[in-house]
């Protein structure tokens, strides 16, 4: 465990190094999303109503406050660091090294995505007392447990996708252009620029049984307590089968790439 | 006429790089195709919950989008590369090497590579907006192509030299690659009606300060007949400031540069 543990502190040394870059990067990837709130705002006061399709404004900026926070759960940078290994011959060292090159990425990157939470959480209450009357606080205890379950369940699946997309580097040499491809359907699909609920209606019931909606829509309607417990749990179960599968398919994956790979040095 | 050669030269050299790594280059393609096409999406299906925001119907709002990501494809193709390129020279030492070539600095900054996915990943937005365009019963005159065409220009000119002028700073701070979601942000802000700012004062200070409206707001606007004469003057004074501005910002770094080369 102290191996994992001493990736964070190097990771948290690295991120204080520039200061002035990380300050900077923290304030404005807030702003876009105060954008997105703003233009929401237009929508409601420019239509002259309170709720459009079930959302109040509050549960809008809500949605995207909250989804913002769950969205540094989403631990990408597996499959980047899996495919630069392999192209680069990096693998052959890691391979060699006595632990498993899954777990480590993934402890590596779990401490990444617990500190950009920790980050985002802290410049949030900094704002949050100027926009306290525009926000949802309807959490229940249980919630709070079902929802810490999801943020674990979110940070496996989206490991255990990139680092499928990150495999592809042993087949193809362009695997990282074709992961932003995906990135940019990820997104999409998991709700981060409008809510699921705003998709067609015969669209929703698909999208949230892929496991993409884990990622944010769903932690964020339970967090809101727009979703019923029952169906909370249920789409859970839907997930950990999700993190079986993808947990298999990455093995499989695995085993073939390495048979595929060669290196070349010392 | 040697600059001209210059940009002719570097664009043969960034397509023949973009022919050497032909799969790149289509995937790179194929996802600010992607990226296009979902916005415009997003869009579609706001408009399934309504009908107007702000006076913007949901096809104008996809002109608007569109014109937008016309912007950014043409800055991400022709710009970008290079204003990244400069950031990264300064931290490793590279910039000396730009500063002995006997070529303007400024027209290196913003020059040289050339990002022909992005470029012709164009062709989307282009193809939705024609396709929207053709579809509002609005008379569109050629009076109103040529406006359009001079404000995306114009556009393209606000936000390299705003750009540039914001990475200036790289001479003091060496890093700072998180300027760049400045870029994601007047982007985002571009996309969306200038309505969003409900203050007057915030308004300004988006057209102004940071120049997010006169980007997509008012070139959609001409395009669509709802832009008037004193939108077009602003914008173009716009361009015009903010790049004497940005020039003397270069200038006045290049007094604090020190080489972090060996």
């Amino acid at each position: 465990m102290r191996k994992y543990l001493y990736s964070l502190k190097l990771y948290l040394l690295s991120f204080l190094q520039y200061r002035f870059d990380a300050i900077l990067g923290l304030v404005m990837s807030n702003m876009g999303m105060l954008v997105t709130i703003l233009f929401w705002i237009l929508i409601y006061r420019s239509n002259g109503t309170d709720v459009i399709n079930m959302y109040t404004v509050s549960d809008m900026i809500t949605f995207f406050v909250v989804s913002s926070l769950f969205r540094k759960f989403i631990i990408n940078g597996s499959g980047f660091e899996i495919s630069g290994m392999i192209k680069s011959g990096e693998l052959s060292k890691a391979l060699i090294k006595p632990q498993s090159i899954s777990v480590f990425l993934y402890c590596k990157y779990l401490s990444n995505a617990v500190f950009e939470f920790m980050k985002q959480f802290l410049f949030l209450l900094l704002i949050v007392p100027f926009f306290i009357r525009w926000f949802t606080w309807d959490l229940k205890a249980c919630s709070v447990i079902l929802l810490l379950l999801y943020l674990l369940v979110s940070t496996v699946i989206s490991h255990l996708i990139w680092l499928l997309f990150g495999m592809m580097a042993f087949w193809i040499e362009q695997a990282e252009a074709v992961m932003w491809s995906f990135a940019v359907i990820l997104n999409f699909m998991s709700g981060m620029f409008i809510p699921l609920d705003f998709f067609p209606k015969w669209s929703v019931r698909i999208l949230e049984l892929l496991p993409f909606a884990v990622f944010s829509h769903i932690p964020a309607k339970l967090y809101m307590n727009k979703l019923p417990l029952n169906e909370g749990l249920y789409l859970l179960m839907v997930y950990i089968a999700w993190v079986f599968v993808l947990a298999v398919l990455n093995l499989a994956v695995w085993k073939a790439g390495i048979k595929r790979y060669s290196a070349v040095g010392a | 006429m040697y600059y001209i050669n210059l940009v002719k030269e570097q664009m043969k050299i960034s397509f023949m790089s973009a022919a050497i790594y032909r799969a790149h280059f289509l995937l790179m393609l194929l996802q600010s195709i992607i990226n296009s096409v979902l916005g415009v999406l997003c869009v579609e299906f706001i408009y399934l919950h309504v009908d107007y925001v702000a006076g913007w119907s949901k096809n104008e709002m996809i002109i608007l989008y569109c014109t937008s990501m016309i912007v950014n494809q043409l800055y991400r193709g022709l710009i970008n590369p290079n204003h990244m390129r400069f950031l990264g020279s300064v931290s490793d030492g590279s910039f000396d090497r730009m500063l002995v070539k006997p070529v303007n600095i400024i027209f290196q900054i913003n020059t040289g590579i050339v990002d022909y996915s992005s470029l012709l990943s164009l062709t989307a937005p282009v193809f939705i907006l024609i396709i929207k365009l053709c579809s509002l019963d609005i008379n569109l005159t050629g009076l109103n192509i040529i406006l359009f065409l001079i404000m995306v220009t114009n556009a393209l000119l606000i936000l390299a030299s705003f750009m540039m002028l914001l990475y200036t700073l790289v001479f003091r701070h060496i890093k700072v690659y998180a300027l760049a979601e400045i870029y994601y942000i007047l982007m985002g802000v571009s996309e969306r009606p200038k309505e969003i700012f409900s203050h007057k004062t915030v308004i300004y200070a988006f057209a102004f300060l940071i120049p997010a409206i006169p980007l997509a707001n008012i070139p959609a606007s001409v395009l669509l007949g709802k832009g008037g004469f004193t939108d077009v003057a602003y914008a173009l004074v716009s361009g015009a400031v903010f790049s004497v501005i940005s020039a003397l910002a270069v200038k006045r770094g290049l007094r604090k540069y020190s080489s972090a080369s060996s």
